[in-house]
């Protein structure tokens, strides 16, 4: 039997809510300063990486290994935006806990602003990119109901990346063994995805197991917003599914871990 | 163990609205292989059902403090006493129990915890701000109360990462110290900073005390303890073995634990001498004559005295009744070597120095601390009553026999409840001054001291050979 009651809580509830946002705009301030401000670039560099890399694709499967899709740069850029925010939140959120040992061992606040504001930090970036997308697409008149979808889905998919990224964190207290996986499950994703190769190119026996890949069905949906494509029910079933799956063992973690965390760091 | 003085009363419901912090029967368990194992060993133990050992970082621990209160909580390294804290600041868990907090908390062991090296000052401000629960906006009203607190000025729009530990601290403390805060939790903290900024700090915890907020204070610094502290708990291996008033407390925790390794009694008739670290206590038929500090000698330099019990202790020779003990001091570049030995009602002592390097040192002196019941004294011709606490100021000890008014190398105490006089004597080739000394009330004790101000050539000259400083006895007549 464990009570914890605050009877005179000096906050109110709606007080408290605007306490962490200002709490988590602080985390994220930090994070993006500590990753960015000695850098001769600085924030800079939040475009640069993803810009530089998808130039790297795109030479590369033009010129040396050509893959036949039309409109390949936005093909590539349409999968390959969430696909960054993905990953690097995911890897950034890991050893979270960890780096912020002095924090949690010695102050109390919601234990998941840590991640959150590191997938946050990573959300400038994606969205970034979204607008540059949305940008091209206004400009050369492609702009269709469908391309409005994106917003809610940016929403849902950061939900989405933030139940993995602060699932991971929590993990990782308790198994080291997490960040090898972490590693070694972020590269094998990036080519079980279809990212700058197509669906079509799979073979008609592989395709089904797709389906096995949490990440598969997102960028698919994510995609097919710009690219107005057909988006098979089978898709829409398995994200929702797999966006349930992952924050429910968030949450079941999150309730077994999260009052006694300071135990686990060190 | 001693009586509770104050009495401790039985919870009753009217009393838990003015307490800010109850504790009721509390366990912290700690299952050692649960924190650190690995996913393999984790996946082929699933089907067995065998548990790691457990480690009670508390067991059954009560507690409270009522508003407005201070409360002291002392004990050895690895007693609990910060997983305590941490339990009430709401870092981490119980695993059984009951917490009632009634306030705000904000704890002190806090300080600088939240600071990003790479963020100024001033961004810290509001980070660190904003995690002991003040608002943006109220940190915006505060910050320059803040910062000319913290005493850091231009520098604070520059990166932490160049700022000294003392900067650190001094930055971490002044945003603790304007959290307004219902209950405030102080750690070890203090210790850090230079002496202004620990009689700042200790201003504002005074201040905070005053403005009727609650204290929950743990230190070594038994002195602060007391001086600051309305009731003690003593935690001992995770449970509360003693709970009262820091007069009742502190001197047993004092007596009885052994600090440093360096604890150690010898036994002679019905005499039992308990050495302690640099402070020797005393006790007759089992009960204790000396009080706090008991028998300890303190050299004045560098603008302030340094005891010996602030001083690494070893115990070099145990004999049936004689003991010998040496110490580097913390402090000083010196050494120390005390010789004690039982000879029936007589115990003798011998306190020699060795200095390190070259250094002055303008006063010496050896001193017990007598328990209030031994209440005259006698030097010589001369004798008195010690009166019941100092004339001037609290925090003044009163020198009853005023500077050599009464020269001699023997003075004594009486007690006139048990009927026991104490005589202290020496035959050192010093010129002591007899002093009986009354102190401050944090300490409540009568004193018999031996006090030698700078007059000797041997306190500015540099030997490297071992001095003998002190060398007398204490003789007990019932």
């Amino acid at each position: 039997m464990i009570f914890q009651i605050n009877t005179e809580d000096p906050m109110q509830s709606q007080n408290k809510f605007s306490h962490h946002i200002q709490l988590l705009y602080f985390f994220i301030l930090k994070e993006l300063k500590e990753r960015y401000k000695q850098a001769y670039f600085g924030f800079a560099w939040l475009l640069l990486v993803p810009l530089v890399t998808m130039g790297t694709f795109y030479l590369i499967f033009t010129h040396i290994f050509p893959i036949p899709i039309d409109d390949y740069p936005m093909y590539l850029i349409t999968g390959l935006s969430p696909w960054f925010f993905f990953s690097n939140s995911v890897s950034q959120s890991v050893p979270n806990f960890s780096t912020n040992a002095n924090l949690i061992r010695k102050t109390s606040f919601p234990r998941f602003l840590l991640p959150m504001a590191t997938v946050l930090s990573n959300f400038i970036t994606y969205l970034l990119s979204l607008i540059m997308i949305m940008m091209y697409y206004w400009s050369f008149e492609h702009f269709t109901i469908s391309t409005l979808l994106v917003v809610p889905l940016s929403f849902l998919f950061s939900l989405y990346v933030f139940s993995i990224s602060s699932l991971l964190s929590y993990l990782y207290l308790k198994y080291k063994d997490i960040k090898p996986i972490v590693e070694l499950g972020i590269f094998l994703l990036f080519y079980a995805t279809p990212l700058f190769y197509s669906l079509d190119q799979v073979p008609q026996n592989f395709a089904p197991y797709l389906l096995l890949n949490p990440m598969f069905s997102f960028i698919q949906i994510h995609r097919a917003c710009f690219l107005q494509a057909y988006v098979t029910p089978v898709i829409w079933i398995s994200s929702v599914l797999w966006m349930i799956f992952f924050f429910l063992l968030f949450a079941w973690t999150r309730m077994k871990m999260d009052k006694n965390l300071s135990d686990y760091v060190r | 163990m001693d009586k509770d003085e104050n009495g401790q009363k039985p919870f009753g419901l009217c009393e838990i609205m003015m307490k800010a912090v109850e504790i009721r029967h509390l366990y912290k368990i700690y299952q050692s292989a649960d924190v650190m194992e690995s996913l393999v060993q984790n996946l082929l133990s699933l089907g067995s059902t065998e548990k790691a050992s457990k480690k009670y970082a508390l067991e059954d621990v009560s507690f409270y403090a009522n508003k407005g209160e201070s409360v002291g909580i002392i004990g050895k390294n690895g007693s609990g006493k910060s997983t305590l804290l941490k339990i009430i600041g709401g870092v981490t868990g119980s695993t059984y129990g009951e917490l009632h907090v009634h306030g705000k908390v904000v704890s002190l062991l806090e300080v600088g915890a939240g600071f990003s090296l790479l963020l100024t000052g001033r961004e810290n401000i509001y980070l660190n701000g904003i995690l002991l629960g003040l608002s943006k906006q109220e940190i915006e009203k505060k910050i320059d109360s803040i910062i000319e607190f913290s005493g850091i000025g231009n520098e604070i729009d520059r990166p932490t990462y160049q700022y000294s530990s003392g900067m650190y601290v001094r930055l971490g403390f002044a945003i603790a110290a304007h959290s307004e805060p219902d209950i405030l939790i102080v750690d070890e903290a203090l210790s850090v900073g230079d002496h202004e900024f620990q009689a700042k700090s200790i201003e504002a915890i005074e201040q905070l005390k005053e403005n009727g907020k609650t204290l929950i204070f743990v230190s070594h610094d038994l002195g602060i303890v007391q001086g600051i502290c309305d009731r003690v708990y003593l935690l001992e291996k995770g449970k509360v073995v003693h709970e009262g008033i820091p007069e009742a407390v502190v001197p047993y925790y004092l007596q009885t634990f052994p600090k440093q390794n360096a604890y150690s009694e010898i036994n002679l008739d019905n005499v039992r001498l308990i050495f302690n670290a640099g402070n020797l206590a005393l006790y007759i038929n089992e009960i204790s004559i000396t009080k706090m500090y008991g028998l300890y000698c303190s050299f004045f330099a560098f603008q302030g005295w340094h005891d010996s019990d602030q001083a690494s202790w070893k115990i070099v020779r145990q004999e049936k009744h004689k003991l010998v003990a040496h110490a580097k001091s913390r402090r000083l570049p010196m050494e120390m070597r005390w010789e004690v030995e039982i000879l029936s009602s007589k115990i003798n002592i011998k306190i020699y120095l060795k200095k390190k390097k070259d250094f002055v040192i303008d006063g010496f002196q050896t001193s017990i601390m007598l328990s209030k019941q031994f209440s005259s004294w006698e030097i010589g011709e001369k004798s008195g009553v010690f009166p019941k606490r100092p004339e001037k100021t609290l925090n003044d000890w009163q020198h009853l026999n005023t500077l050599g008014e009464e020269k001699s190398n023997h003075m004594s105490a009486f007690s006139s409840h048990s009927n026991t006089t104490i005589d202290f004597e020496h035959d050192s080739p010093f010129e002591y001054l007899p002093t009986p000394i009354v102190t401050s009330k944090d300490l409540n004790a009568n004193v018999l001291q031996f006090l030698l101000a700078r007059s000797s050539d041997l306190f500015s000259s540099f030997e490297r050979d071992e001095t003998l400083m002190f060398s007398g006895s204490i003789t007990i007549h019932e």
